[in-house]
């Protein structure tokens, strides 16, 4: 029955051809994963091997290919082809190593597969900000690398003619390791220039199995310093202490004025027929003259003024000061680090 | 030639409200009345005979001002008791209208016209008077108290009486109160004038303190 049933679906690929390359990768994805759960594997493999084989500009996003390599190994293993199932599931370690079966959809003897492959699969994937910057001496460039097996590890900054610029880590991975940088070379200088990040997965005996790695751009970048904020002028600034010209001013008038209202008669030659009530307003005069001397009196605190001085001389220290904390970060120079997209290779060694 | 001087004068007036002053923050209008008491005080001496008489004088007086130019008008009235013998008593009525410029927050200059009549069983007699002030108001108590100066000079316009004119001035010192979160002033001062007539053979002078209240703002 199955034979006859996958000589139908040979001949029905084969005539349905050309609309079959017509479809998307995602649509091959979805007839694979039906075939197989209609135990039509063959014609699953076919589907799922079609849907991975489209470059990956135009095919499978990476969840996708997760999902089409998990379906292909368990196809390829219920077709009775356990090798291929095993490059299947390796194939699906490179691409996610951190990646596990859903032990829902698939049944032990694939989890059991896969979690073969995954052990003996020396791979790291790392992850790395496309666009970062770091300041030099305080900041580090962080890189993150998931192991999909317990193996050894040796990461390092390499020149474009091939020579190493820095050597970031040598030693064993276990689940996940971060690789840090601080942006110098070997010398202690700024490490700018273009670089690739190497890291290459060891095999028991030294040997490399698979590396991974991604282009490095750093360039240093400094950023010119603020002027501080100048000062308040004095011109804003309230008298702080009272003056001594208007509490003078008050008492001058007050005096002049009082003096004449009494003496008006006098200057006017007629001072035997004036009133006395001149004295009065004479007296009354100068001594709100005296009264306004003394409420300017020299010196004293105008503790209006001086609230408003600190206010206008708050605001400037507040605009000083996030000048200052701003040009303390200019100050250092930063790394600007630029990455590409990782790029796995298996050197075939396993 | 009085009447030019008041022309003059009054024109100069309007010709100093032109020019640019520095009296931000004031109200564009603003208005003052208020009621004028006064111990009147009136001397009179002609050809060596001497006539004093004296009463308090009621009255009420008003300002309204524009940006730094004012009108300001007074009225006062007192029935006046001679205490000198052989004096008639008489009914003095008084009234002034000023243009008030301020060249300065503290400084202004006023011109306008001075009526007084003094009625008595015998007839009346008239003074009109154009006359020329400078008042100075510099702040004693600030907020406050403010001084008060006030000095003119006066040229006839219609004096009934036969003596031929001579000088006129007059004066006006005191303080005023102006409360600062209530449109209420008072303003106590002294006057006086004295006008001189006939080469010396007529000299009048009134006197007296003035004491005013009222509501609004005088500055």
């Amino acid at each position: 029955m199955p034979r006859r049933l996958l000589g139908c679906l040979v001949l029905v690929a084969a005539f349905a051809a050309p609309s079959a390359r017509a479809q998307t990768a995602a649509e091959q994805l979805q007839y694979g994963i039906e075939a197989y759960r209609n135990l039509e594997l063959d014609a699953a493999v076919g589907f799922l091997r079609r849907a991975l084989a489209v470059p990956a500009e135009t095919g499978l996003s990476p969840s996708e290919r997760t999902t089409a390599l998990s379906y292909l190994g368990a196809a390829e293993l219920f077709g009775g082809r356990r090798n291929a199932a095993t490059t299947a599931f390796r194939r699906l370690v490179v691409h996610d190593p951190r990646h596990h079966l859903d032990a829902v959809v698939f049944p032990p003897p694939v989890l059991q597969l896969y979690d073969e492959v995954r052990r003996s699969t020396r791979v790291v994937m790392a992850v790395a900000p496309a666009d970062t910057a770091i300041v030099l001496a305080r900041d580090t460039f962080t890189v993150r690398l998931y192991a999909a097996a317990y193996h050894g590890i040796r990461a390092r900054l390499i020149r474009d003619d091939g020579s190493v610029l820095l050597s970031l880590y040598d030693g064993e991975v276990g689940d996940s390791l971060l690789l840090h940088w601080d942006g110098f070379d070997s010398t202690g200088a700024p490490a700018a220039g273009r670089y690739t990040l190497l890291v290459e997965s060891l095999a028991p005996n030294g040997t490399v199995e698979r590396v991974v790695h991604f282009p490095v751009e750093a360039e240093v970048v400094r950023l010119d310093t603020l002027p501080h904020p100048p000062p308040p002028p004095d011109s804003l600034l309230l008298p702080e202490r009272q003056p001594a010209g208007p509490a003078l001013r008050s008492l001058t008038a007050g005096v002049f004025l009082g003096g004449l209202a009494v003496a008006l008669p006098a200057l006017a030659g007629s001072g035997s027929q004036a009133g006395d009530a001149r004295f009065a307003v004479g007296g009354a005069v100068t001594v709100a003259g005296l009264i306004g001397y003394f409420k300017q009196k020299p010196g004293r605190p105008l503790p209006d003024n001086i609230a408003a001085n600190q206010v206008l001389l708050g605001e400037w220290r507040g605009r000083l000061d996030t000048v200052v904390r701003e040009n303390e970060v200019r100050r250092d120079a930063r790394l600007r680090i630029r990455t590409g997209p990782p790029v796995h290779e298996d050197l075939g060694t396993q | 030639m009085s009447h030019r001087a008041a022309t003059a004068s009054t024109a100069l007036l309007v010709l100093l409200s032109l020019a640019p002053a520095h009296l931000a923050g004031q109200a564009p209008v603003r208005f003052a009345v208020g009621a004028t008491a006064m111990q009147y005080r009136v001397h009179s001496e002609l050809n060596g005979e001497t006539e004093a008489l004296s009463a308090p004088g009621l009255g009420f007086e008003g300002a309204v001002s524009v940006w730094r130019i004012a009108l300001e008008g007074r009225y006062l009235q007192a029935d006046l008791e001679p205490s000198t013998t052989s004096t008639l008593a008489r009914d003095a009525a008084e009234g002034h209208v000023l243009l008030t410029v301020r060249l300065t927050p503290w400084l202004g200059l006023s011109t306008g016209p001075l009526a007084r009549s003094y009625a008595t069983t015998l007839g009346t007699q008239r003074w009109v008077l154009w006359t020329f002030r400078a008042r100075g108001i510099p702040t004693l108590v600030p907020d406050l108290v403010r001084g008060y100066a006030e000095l003119w000079g006066a040229l006839p316009l219609d004096v009934s009486v036969p003596e031929s004119w001579n000088s006129g001035w007059g004066g006006d010192v005191g303080l005023a109160v102006a409360l600062p979160r209530l449109p209420v002033w008072l303003r106590f001062s002294y006057r006086i004038e004295q006008y001189r007539l006939g080469d010396g053979a007529r000299q009048e002078t009134i006197d007296g303190a003035v004491l005013s209240l009222g509501a609004g703002r005088l500055w």
